[in-house]
């Protein structure tokens, strides 16, 4: 599905959009006619380029390609690098349990230079740092150099304060939004053409899962979403998580957008799911990429109070809608995606895919969203049945020691 | 020959002299007592074959420098609560750096740190082993001293008072038993040029404590003593300096930090260096310009930040040339030591936590075949895993107490 509009395009015409309308206003309950679009579900057992990059080149292939997608465009792609790179599952490196593994992100821009992408840019907002990401990789063990020459043009950017921007970007959401009317971001968030999320396959502590959308949470910096922001101004540099999106117990500085209603509860199971689909609504996906060859269960990191297993589910998904990606992500896990508070994942949460479905995003239901390639049913990796199994019984002493 | 004596200060509450017998059999050598009223037991120490003192007349050849007692440090308002930096990392005190430092500024002696366990505090064993190691690694000693509690414990034979005694003569004893470690040379990635005096005091001793804070190994550079810089061509070289005092550079050390430079390290300067081309204006703090195959970060403030400044350093140098990096150690230090024919490396780890990580990894820089863990009760660790990388060595290591000593092998 080509991307028609240019970034300026997104902002001004609110009201229409690529993968779906986006109704103005807060207008919700749009489970019938949100939008579709097919997931492509791929085995792939190892990630040795021999492998991975067959099995990517046939999943873009089989959306339409790349080519429609990024040619002569500035991409724009947002990894999943949670949690500090000195925190492991045991002694699994971090791209096995909960980080983007890099052959994937690397086998990504590879491919979309070679579909004539003009410019990469790697995006995260690492833990609690304004270090360049190249720094923060390095101390996981990683050599961005590798990615940096997957292609011409290729760039990081720390997202998580002002980065190379003048100023940050002001970022609408075209429905309204739950929490948040509006966001202010790193520019790198507006200054693409085609924006891409590659998340981790993995359970959620607060989420339920976390998967292409939840993956997006990272785009508020801390400077002004964050513990150390500053009140009235941004903070120069982040420090912390993003409490004030968690508790509410303040509102982000003054000089970017409120809530909407600041009597809604402060609650992390309420609050998250909702900006998670309010950023997902101000920046749309337009390719989202959900990696489990490897992956970790019990929730999105190692410092989760539950039982932890490293696991090799051998999949990989793409779509170019989130929320029909992540449906099937999560049915691929054992889930099902119509699931809402008080089931299986989203036992004490809202579920993010329905406040998505809700905001016209897209469909969750799995009867109204073509699977190409392996179909669910033999993909399947059972983490639902082992969380299950886990929380069966009570949960392990307070994580990692030291 | 360097006095090598390991010190103990006599606690008020041990009054009997049979308490001597406690001391027998370990590497604890010299006894402070600082009290008139310990006149007597003064005595009866020396009778035993104890070097005895008071720190105000030490031998010339040992230098004592206070010092905070090692350890995550708890915030003043005393709810018990962590105290964080500004990035939420735990602020850890540790002795090494003044170790270091002591060593520098005279070189020759024995460094001693002064650091009393804080008043009306319980103690775990645990602690007091990184008491120990904290300033034995860089080859000094904690003056042993017992809290009151403890030493009230141990005179009166209470089991854990006797079981934490344990825990410290073990220690002291291990780092008796390896006085040849101090012999191996300390590497180091960042060196901190400065006088450490006058108005350069604060600042220089700030750099040395935060960078390692940071997670990078430093070496404190006398500026009046020839630097020994060497260009930066393999994995444990040093990669950069840092000059922050308040006066510019004689021509002589100018010359010697250039040409270091030049051969591909790195000069974070303050404006006081003086002026040099102007650089790209990509970094808002520095003015960053190349030099032969190095570069010169120029801040275009006074310091006024260590913390900000060790950081940046740490950043501009790139975790790329990290020397040691740990996984799931908490809050940690490092102290890594090199062979004159670099084939053999001694690297001291230390985790400031009440109980030592039970699945930590530890990436050392350089190219070794073999490692051998061991710790102060144990010769030889089992379950260590060693896996090979690009000029480093990755080890997994089983769980531990507060402290390991690795010894590699090229």
């Amino acid at each position: 599905m080509p991307c028609q509009y240019s970034r300026r395009q997104w902002i001004i015409n609110a009201g229409a959009a690529v993968s779906g309308a986006y109704l103005g206003g807060a207008q919700f309950g749009n489970a019938a006619t949100a939008p579709t679009s097919p997931v492509v579900v791929s085995r792939c057992q190892t990630y040795n380029p021999n492998e991975l990059v067959p099995v990517m080149q046939k999943m873009f292939d089989q959306l339409g390609g790349l080519d429609r997608l990024v040619r002569n465009k500035t991409v724009a792609i947002k990894v999943n690098l949670t949690g500090s790179p000195t925190y492991r599952l045991g002694y699994h490196p971090l791209e096995d349990t909960h980080y983007t593994h890099p052959q994937v992100i690397g086998t990504a821009v590879h491919l979309m230079g070679k579909a004539g992408a003009r410019r990469i840019r790697i995006l995260e907002s690492p833990w609690s740092t304004a270090a360049p990401v190249e720094e923060y990789i390095l101390q996981a063990n990683w050599e961005p150099r590798d990615i940096l020459n997957a292609a011409a043009n290729v760039e990081f950017e720390n997202t998580n304060y002002l980065g190379r921007g003048k100023k940050y970007s002001r970022m609408p959401v075209p429905f309204g939004g739950y929490i948040f009317p509006a966001f202010d971001l790193n520019h790198s968030y507006e200054d693409c053409d085609v924006f891409v999320s590659i998340a981790k396959m993995k359970e959620h502590a607060t989420a339920g899962i976390t998967l292409s959308m939840k993956n997006c949470f990272g785009l508020t910096p801390c400077t002004i979403y964050g513990t150390g922001a500053g009140v009235d101004e941004p903070s120069l540099v982040p420090a912390g998580g993003r409490d004030i999106v968690h508790g509410g117990y303040r509102q982000p500085s003054k000089s970017a957008p409120s809530e909407k209603d600041p009597k809604t509860p402060r609650v992390d199971t309420y609050r998250v799911p909702r900006t998670v689909v309010d950023l997902c609504a101000a920046r749309p996906i337009h390719l989202s990429i959900v990696e489990s060859i490897k992956t970790m269960t019990g929730g999105e990191g190692p410092w989760v109070n539950e039982e932890h297993k490293l696991v090799s589910p051998g999949l990989m998904i793409a779509g170019l809608n989130p929320v029909t990606t992540d449906a099937v992500s999560m049915a691929l896990m054992g889930f099902d995606p119509l699931a809402d508070r008080g089931t299986p994942p989203f036992e004490v949460c809202d579920s993010t895919l329905r406040l998505a479905e809700d905001a016209g995003l897209g469909t969750r239901d799995l009867k109204r969203i073509e699977v190409i390639g392996t179909p669910i049913a033999q993909a399947m990796f059972d983490i639902a049945g082992m969380r299950k199994k886990r929380r069966s019984v009570p949960p392990p002493p307070v994580g990692i020691r030291g | 020959m360097v006095t090598q004596w390991t010190p103990m200060r006599w606690p008020n509450a041990w009054k009997d002299a049979f308490l001597f017998s406690l001391l027998k059999g370990t590497s604890i050598d010299c006894l402070i007592f600082d009290t008139k009223t310990q006149s007597q037991l003064r005595g009866r120490a020396e009778q035993d074959g104890f070097h005895t003192a008071d720190l105000a007349s030490l031998p010339h050849d040992i230098t004592v420098a206070k010092g905070e007692w090692p350890g995550v440090k708890m915030a003043r308002r005393g709810s018990g609560d962590i105290s964080a930096g500004p990035t939420g990392v735990p602020w850890v005190d540790n002795n090494g750096w003044k170790v270091r430092l002591e060593s520098a500024l005279h070189p020759g002696t024995s460094v001693w740190i002064d650091a009393p366990p804080p008043d009306k505090s319980r103690i775990a064993g645990g602690s007091y082993l990184t008491a120990v190691a904290d300033s034995a690694v860089q080859g000094g000693r904690w003056i042993i001293n017992l809290d009151a509690d403890l030493a009230e414990g141990v005179a009166t034979q209470r089991a854990p008072a006797l079981a934490t005694w344990k825990t410290i003569t073990q220690a002291a004893d291990f780092f008796a038993t390896h006085k040849d470690w101090a012999t191996q040379e300390p590497v180091a990635l960042v060196g901190v040029v400065s006088d450490f005096a006058g108005k350069n005091e604060f600042f220089g001793q700030e750099l040395l404590n935060l960078l390692g804070r940071a997670g990078a190994q430093c070496r404190p550079l006398i500026k009046s003593g020839a630097l020994k810089l060497v260009p930066p061509d393999e994995p444990t070289s040093m990669r950069a300096v840092i000059y922050a005092d308040s006066d510019a550079p004689s021509a002589a050390l100018r010359k010697q930090i250039l040409t270091f430079v030049e051969a591909g390290g790195l000069l974070v300067a303050s404006p006081q260096w003086g002026q040099g081309a102007r650089g790209s204006g990509e970094n808002p703090r520095y003015s960053i310009r190349t030099l032969g195959k190095g570069r010169v970060a120029q801040s275009m403030a006074d310091p006024d930040d260590p913390y900000l400044w060790a950081n940046d350093a740490v950043i501009m140098v790139s975790h790329r040339y990290d020397l040691v990096r740990f996984w799931n150690g908490g809050a940690t230090a490092s102290h890594y030591a090199i062979s004159p024919d670099r084939k053999q490396a001694v690297v001291h780890l230390l985790f400031y936590s009440n109980r030592g990580p039970d699945s930590a990894s530890v990436r050392v820089a350089g190219r070794y075949r073999s490692v051998r863990a061991s710790t102060i009760d144990q010769q030889k660790l089992a379950n260590v895993e060693l896996q090979m990388q690009k000029d480093a060595v990755e080890i997994h290591l089983p769980q531990v107490s507060q402290y390991v000593a690795l010894e590699l092998e090229a």
